[in-house]
């Protein structure tokens, strides 16, 4: 429920998120445009160079530039931020890993669009799945006002010391990036409740000279990939604890890792991400109104790290379970289906389970198609 | 029973279709609603016939696929409606806001349950809101919208220019247009036969 008309406003969703941003005072942004995520650098510079934001700006000349501008603000110490998308992210990708296993937090918008070629500016989620192992936390939002709120999670979830990693804040491209929807902007107030100032874990400074990346026995290597295995299952703990407290100082519950919809118990449960997962509600409600069969649904608020637990807990109470998704992993079945089938070979209880691979490259996915792919499955498959 | 309104604006690029839809959405808030401004992705052409749209409901909006089949239709030219629906998206109900003082005879398939008919053009001439020659009839369509639809109110919609427009000069001739449009939109209701 809306609480305050007269301050909630019509924001875009890479508006949204740049505007998280700026309340959160990165002390770096660095940046270079690529559609769909443009909109978000250029609402940065405008507040950098306005004086709304107190950061610099690095323009650079390329998306790896931009992600080495963004690891060496981050080793240096600085709050950091930056966005891009697709093509965008894949040339950065080298620098990707230097800042996921490089152990440095930074908050990146990364707004998903399909891969090329065939070329596509619209959505879907192959680039998210691309850096799937690059030990970067990565959050999903389902709409304007959650993609706003996911920016300050990120931040403090990435920054704790017991994390200490980079997070990528996942918005679908056009779908959330470019549609204009009703956002509650966050107070001063909140951010300061619920958005510690960064206390950078080591800083590089000539003065005080230290090596970063230097060569690695294996030893040494095997306690650092360690490090981070152990560090991505206590951000588990973390991000579902700043859930609770967001939602206790904003009244927005977006629910922990998951988010679960529908009746408690029913016959089958639609797993999904992103935007699709608001349609799937719609779609359970109206399926649920028929009669016949009742379904709910698990919307996966975090793929890394994978909430295993809380599907492994949930899954109990449904019957049925259908995984829908926006990629594929080519030569094995899809990354979504994947891991949620992997998370439920730890029960005895094993449940039937679906997939299905839809709105890819841009494709529309309205309630009315999810009903459809709902009942041929259910039909095709049992 | 519950509201749920799927609102196209057909414009040409370079009218303003994507502001317009956001003052709606604006206003829509104002007057309580939930409600998203969708614009048509891709390339944007100067001129081409562009649809954007606007859901308003009474509960959270969470549909985000493209509106296919708009309850009501506000056109800010009569060009271009034939365009995106060759075929009436009516069928007896809905609106249809047209930016003409009188319904062109290709018209006569739409069948609506409301037209709207203003000669928004003039009144935008009158009102001063010309720029390089052009008039900028996307805002005082909005006065016509909302007397046709019943959906908001003139209240909202001022509020709402006032966010978006603040500091504009032509602030206060948007004000008078959308009062004199919002006046002197001529509504026809149209009785249909009930079959049971």
């Amino acid at each position: 429920m809306l609480k305050n008309l007269e301050e909630v406003e019509i924001w875009t969703g890479n508006i949204a998120v740049a505007e998280a941003a700026i309340r959160c005072g990165p002390e770096i942004v660095a940046a270079y445009p690529i559609t769909p995520s443009t909109p978000i650098i250029q609402h940065l510079s405008d507040a950098i160079s306005e004086g709304r934001l107190r950061g610099d700006f690095i323009a650079v000349e390329s998306e790896h530039a931009a992600m080495s501008g963004a690891v060496g603000a981050s080793v240096a110490g600085a709050r950091t931020f930056t966005a891009t998308a697709s093509q965008g992210l894949l040339y950065m990708m080298e620098m990707i890993y230097w800042a996921g296993y490089g152990r440095l937090p930074m908050s990146m918008c990364l707004v998903n669009r399909a891969l090329a070629p065939g070329w596509s500016i619209w959505v879907d989620h192959q680039d998210m799945y691309s850096m799937r192992d690059a030990g970067w936390l990565q959050w999903v939002a389902k709409n304007n006002q959650e993609a706003h709120d996911l920016v300050v999670h990120s931040f403090r979830v990435s920054e704790h010391h017991d994390v200490y990693m980079p997070s990528a804040v996942n918005i679908d491209g056009f779908v959330l990036s470019h549609v204009a929807g009703q956002v509650e902007p966050l107070s001063a107030r909140v951010i300061e409740d619920f958005l510690p100032k960064f206390e950078p874990m080591f800083v590089m400074d000539p003065k005080d000279p230290i090596s970063f990346g230097a060569l690695t026995l294996p030893n040494d290597y095997r306690l650092m990939r360690q490090d981070l295995l152990d560090s991505m299952e206590r951000a588990k703990d973390h991000f579902t604890k700043a859930s609770a407290e967001f939602a206790d100082l904003t009244g927005r519950d977006w629910g922990d890792l998951v988010e679960v919809y529908g009746p408690e118990h029913a016959d089958v449960c639609i797993i999904s991400m992103g935007t699709m997962a608001e349609e799937v509600e719609e779609a359970v409600d109206l399926l649920n109104a028929k009669g016949g069969k009742s379904y709910g649904a698990i919307r996966i608020r975090a793929f890394r790290p994978f909430p295993i637990e809380r599907i492994m807990d949930l899954v109990s109470n449904y019957d049925r379970i259908i995984v829908l998704e926006r990629g594929f992993s080519f030569g094995s079945t899809p990354p979504l289906y994947t891991e949620v089938r992997s998370a439920l070979y730890g029960i005895l209880d094993r449940k039937p389970l679906h997939s299905r691979v839809i709105g890819f490259g841009g494709a529309d996915v309205s309630f009315k198609q999810i009903m459809e792919t709902v009942k041929e499955v259910l039909e095709v498959e049992i | 029973m519950s509201k749920e309104f799927e609102i196209s604006i057909l414009s040409r690029g370079g009218q303003g279709g994507v502001t317009l839809s956001k003052i709606i959405a604006y206003a829509a808030t104002y007057d309580g609603y939930y409600t998203t401004a969708i614009p048509k992705y891709g390339a944007e052409r100067r001129g081409a016939p562009i649809t954007t749209s606007v859901r308003i409901y009474d509960r959270p909006v969470k549909r985000h696929a493209q509106i296919s089949t708009p309850t009501d239709i506000m056109a800010l030219g009569v060009s271009v409606v034939p365009r995106f629906f060759p075929t009436d998206p009516f069928d007896g109900k809905g609106t249809l806001t047209l930016n003409a003082a009188d319904l062109p005879e290709e018209y006569s398939f739409y069948k609506p349950a409301k037209l709207g008919l203003c000669n928004v053009q003039e009144i935008t001439i009158e009102e001063g809101l010309v720029k390089s020659g052009s008039a900028m009839i996307g805002i005082p369509t909005l006065g016509a919208f909302i007397r046709t639809t019943e959906i908001l109110t003139m209240k909202s919609l001022h509020k709402a220019i006032d966010k978006m427009f603040g500091d504009s000069r032509y602030l206060q001739n948007n004000h008078d247009a959308v009062e004199r449009t919002y006046n002197e939109t001529e509504v026809i209701t149209y009785e249909r036969e009930i079959i049971s």
